[in-house]
């Protein structure tokens, strides 16, 4: 397998930083900046202590400068995602689909995507009980009691900062990244399967559309190359069928 | 005379296709479709609007549009378990289809291969097979020769007569396509160079996606975001704005939002309405019906048959053989990658714009298949081109054995599984077992409160031995393409990892016809044997799975029943009614 920290690798990084410093997202940078909550304060959901345990096992799970030289979950924001997930419920509308066809990332018209679409009332039960959990409610338990995202991730993010202060007595957003992956991956005391929601859902924010919150600048999607959705500008038949110019 | 009231359930290839050839004849039709309608304009009689799809992978990973399997879950056990006594051994997403307006057309990529004159006739022509249940389609390749073609002409269908290989044409004769090819994938046409070093013809791939304007529609602009996506530009055919469409300005109705629970029968075992719940499963309501059209999809019509017992049906509507849910095919998966030294850039165009179609042909000289004690290895259609998107890329890597999540950038900056992949995927004849099947949970409920769908699945060993003769030969493909690796993913390795079936949603099998009411539940114009006015119009009729996407058979079964059904079974013998003066 390549490992892509070669001198073409870095010198279409330079050029993608340029790119992004030619190209100020106004209409985006507004919309992220509306729904992030600040490093280091309190999220939509999360308090202050606990956006911090999550921002440090975002940037665990994907790192960023100094690990690595490409942004990561850190610098995407992909604790502000999974925060505003969680509390999607404050919002008017909750930022559960993004609206369509066309985000107009090159120009051209109005953003849909950052219209989410209203929820009818069958959508806001089921992501209500997925969410919040089923509270006893039992409309929400058409399978039995549910433990929602929410409830997971309190109970997930204490243990993370339970576990690091029995272990080395520190919160987790303080320790070492040996420290951290022996919390996460040694030692007991955090549930794998919180991990592993953490995980996926980091991985979202991350790499998704960066109306939900996350991959904020869309520096993601410059360093692995990726075009997300740049309708409706698409491609010519020589760009699809003949390998892209040196 | 009052007019005939059709209710038609699901609004997807079969049901959109059914609606509009009953609403073409005169009857009042209703369509009832469980899920919302993110298509814009599609009654107006100006033209459509643009709908509501997009490239959002994020939205897709939540289960836009109507995938939702917390909502709608249904649980898996294989054979071994259910003989065992379990349950199940999962519950969640098992091979689900989008419950929405357009249904899986919504999610397609528009892949429209006609069957071969062989899936007709597997059984008389290549004679049974031990643990399967190989059976005859009531009718043959031409009998439905005119229905694929009228269907076509419709849907509309990119395609290259000239450059698909000759046994391609022998078993599916067929005249020009409506529309020229879209551009061709790098990736693809990369992999062709390589398969006709080996001797297969790889051509391109028959697609209901508009290479021209085509039916008011535009041109594909190759976004990229096909497969799992709703098109956002209409420029790919479909069930809501090639067939639905005509049906509404025809003067069919569609309530969305309506989940039926049951269809309701008479003493006479006709059926004499559904049951629903509708606006978002808060209000019981029930719409009476001289026909009732089923076509919700292979596992949820044999759902809702099982959910529809009654005095006349104890054992589940039409299910007097206890076939009801049984044969339950699906597709089975073969994957097979080459990864190149340079950038693919497979994320650009139709998912797949190239198919090979020789292993749709059966070996019966394969030592492999005597070692097995099978008359037969079948493969399937090897779709070419695509790869996965971003976040479904990073996930991937974590999915490989060995691959430390501590270098998951670097694998993501390498994009091995993703920009510098070339990617195809065989999806193979799935021979019919009695003991595949569906019927209801006992405990899982969806969120409506009925019993969820449980299926009961493992592969004949055909499926198996099939997957790995023919991947061997991809892997010899992709190495020759000038890869750095050759990775192949036979469906023994997909099911030993997958807890649904096949990793496919093609899926068939459920409410078979045939002509002996004792081994079928329909007959060969997909009317149930014991209740006539339940006239079956989806994948759920096919008495083998063929080895081809499912779709335009879907479609062309549901023009032949739905003729039939308005005006004679020897007018539906005949073909269809002419489509020249259709509404646009």
């Amino acid at each position: 397998m390549r490992n892509s920290l070669t001198r073409r690798g870095f010198l279409a990084r330079t050029r993608d930083l340029a790119l992004l410093a030619a190209f100020p997202e106004a209409a985006l940078a507004k919309h992220v900046h509306a729904v992030a909550a600040a490093p280091g304060a309190a999220g939509v959901f999360l308090s202050a202590p606990r956006m911090r345990a999550l921002d440090a096992l975002c940037a665990h799970l994907v790192p960023g400068p100094p690990e690595d030289p490409d942004p990561g979950a850190r610098e995407a924001g992909a604790a502000a995602y999974i925060d505003l997930l969680l509390g999607a419920f404050t919002r008017p509308v909750p930022p559960i689909f993004a609206g369509g066809p066309f985000s107009h990332r090159e120009g051209g018209g109005p953003n849909h995507f950052a219209e989410f679409l209203r929820l009818d009332a069958l959508e806001e039960r089921v992501w209500r009980t997925r969410i919040e959990g089923s509270q006893g409610r039992p409309e929400r338990e058409w399978n039995g009691p549910v433990v929602g995202w929410q409830a997971r991730y309190v109970e997930g993010l204490d243990a993370l900062d339970a576990s690091a202060r029995r272990w080395f007595r520190r919160p987790f957003a303080e320790l070492a990244r040996w420290q951290r992956e022996a919390v996460l991956a040694w030692l007991p005391g955090v549930p794998r399967e919180f991990v592993e929601l953490a995980f996926g859902h980091t991985l979202e924010g991350t790499y998704g559309a960066p109306e939900y919150g996350g991959n904020r600048a869309r520096a993601s999607w410059r360093w692995t190359r990726w075009p997300g959705d740049h309708q409706p500008h698409a491609y010519t038949r020589e760009q699809i069928a003949e390998p892209d110019p040196e | 005379m009052s007019r005939r009231h059709a209710v038609v359930i699901g609004s997807g290839a079969g049901g959109s296709v059914a609606a509009w050839v009953l609403a073409r004849a005169g009857f009042e039709v209703t369509i009832l479709e469980k899920g919302k309608n993110y298509f814009r304009g599609l009654e107006d009689p100006a033209g459509l609007g643009l709908p509501l799809f997009g490239g959002d992978e994020i939205r897709r990973r939540r289960g836009f549009p109507g995938l939702d399997a917390f909502a709608e879950p249904r649980t898996r056990r294989s054979q071994r378990e259910a003989e065992a006594g379990a349950a199940r051994s999962f519950t969640g997403d098992v091979n689900q289809l989008p419950g929405t307006v357009g249904g899986g057309t919504t999610h397609w990529d528009g892949k429209v291969p006609r069957f071969f004159k062989m899936d007709f006739a597997m059984r008389s022509r290549f004679g049974p097979v031990e643990g399967a249940d190989v059976a005859d389609w009531p009718f043959s390749y031409e009998a439905l020769a005119p229905y694929y073609d009228a269907v076509e002409e419709i849907l509309g269908v990119a395609g290259d007569l000239a450059a698909t290989p000759g046994f391609v044409l022998e078993e599916s004769p067929r005249g020009p396509y409506p529309m020229p090819p879209g551009p061709p994938m790098y990736a693809a046409l990369t992999f062709q160079k390589a398969a006709a070093q080996l001797g297969y013809r790889v051509h391109a791939f028959p697609e209901a996606i508009n290479s021209v304007p085509f039916d008011g529609r535009p041109a594909c602009h190759n976004c990229g975001y096909c497969a799992g996506y709703g098109c956002p530009v209409n420029a790919r055919g479909g069930a809501a704005v090639s067939f639905l469409r005509r049906a509404l300005l025809a003067g069919a109705r569609l309530a969305t939002r309506a989940m039926v629970t049951k269809i309701a029968t008479g003493a006479n075992g006709r059926a004499t309405h559904v049951e629903l719940l509708a606006t978002s499963g808060l209000r019981r309501e029930r719409v009476e019906a001289d026909v009732v059209v089923l076509a919700a999809s292979a596992v949820e019509s044999a759902r809702l048959a099982l959910l529809s017992d009654s005095a006349a049906h104890p054992h589940g509507l039409g299910n007097r053989s206890g076939r009801v849910g049984r044969t339950l095919c699906f597709h089975a998966s073969t994957f097979a990658s080459a990864v190149m030294p340079g950038r693919m850039h497979p994320h650009r165009g139709r998912s797949a714009s190239h198919v090979m179609m020789e292993p749709c042909l059966p070996v019966t000289d394969s030592r492999l298949a005597r070692f097995a004690g099978l008359p037969y290895l079948r493969g399937g259609v090897v779709e070419i081109g695509g790869s996965p998107q971003l976040i479904d890329e990073a996930l991937a890597y974590d999915q490989v054995p060995f691959l430390r999540r501590a270098r998951h950038k670097d694998w993501m900056r390498g994009s091995s599984l993703r920009d510098r992949l070339i990617g195809c995927q065989m999806l193979a004849e799935d021979l019919p077992q009695l003991a595949n099947r569906v019927d209801l949970d006992p405990e899982v409920r969806d969120v409506y409160g009925l019993p969820a769908a449980r299926v009961t699945y493992s592969p004949h060993r055909h499926e198996l031995f099939a997957s790995l003769h023919w991947a061997r030969r991809l892997r010899a493909i992709c190495r020759a393409t000038g890869a750095e690796r050759a990775l192949v993913y036979p469906a023994a390795l997909g099911l030993a990892s997958d807890p649904t079936a096949n990793n496919t949603r093609h899926v068939s099998g459920t409410l078979r016809m045939g002509d002996d009411p004792a081994a079928s539940v329909c007959d060969g114009f997909g009317r149930m044997h014991d209740a006539e006015n339940v006239v079956v119009c989806d994948g759920s009729l096919f008495p083998t799975s063929g080895a081809m996407n499912p779709t335009l058979t879907i479609m062309a079964l549901a023009l032949r029943n739905a003729t039939a059904l308005a005006h004679g079974e020897d007018a539906a013998r005949r073909g269809p009614q002419p489509t020249s003066s259709l509404p646009s």
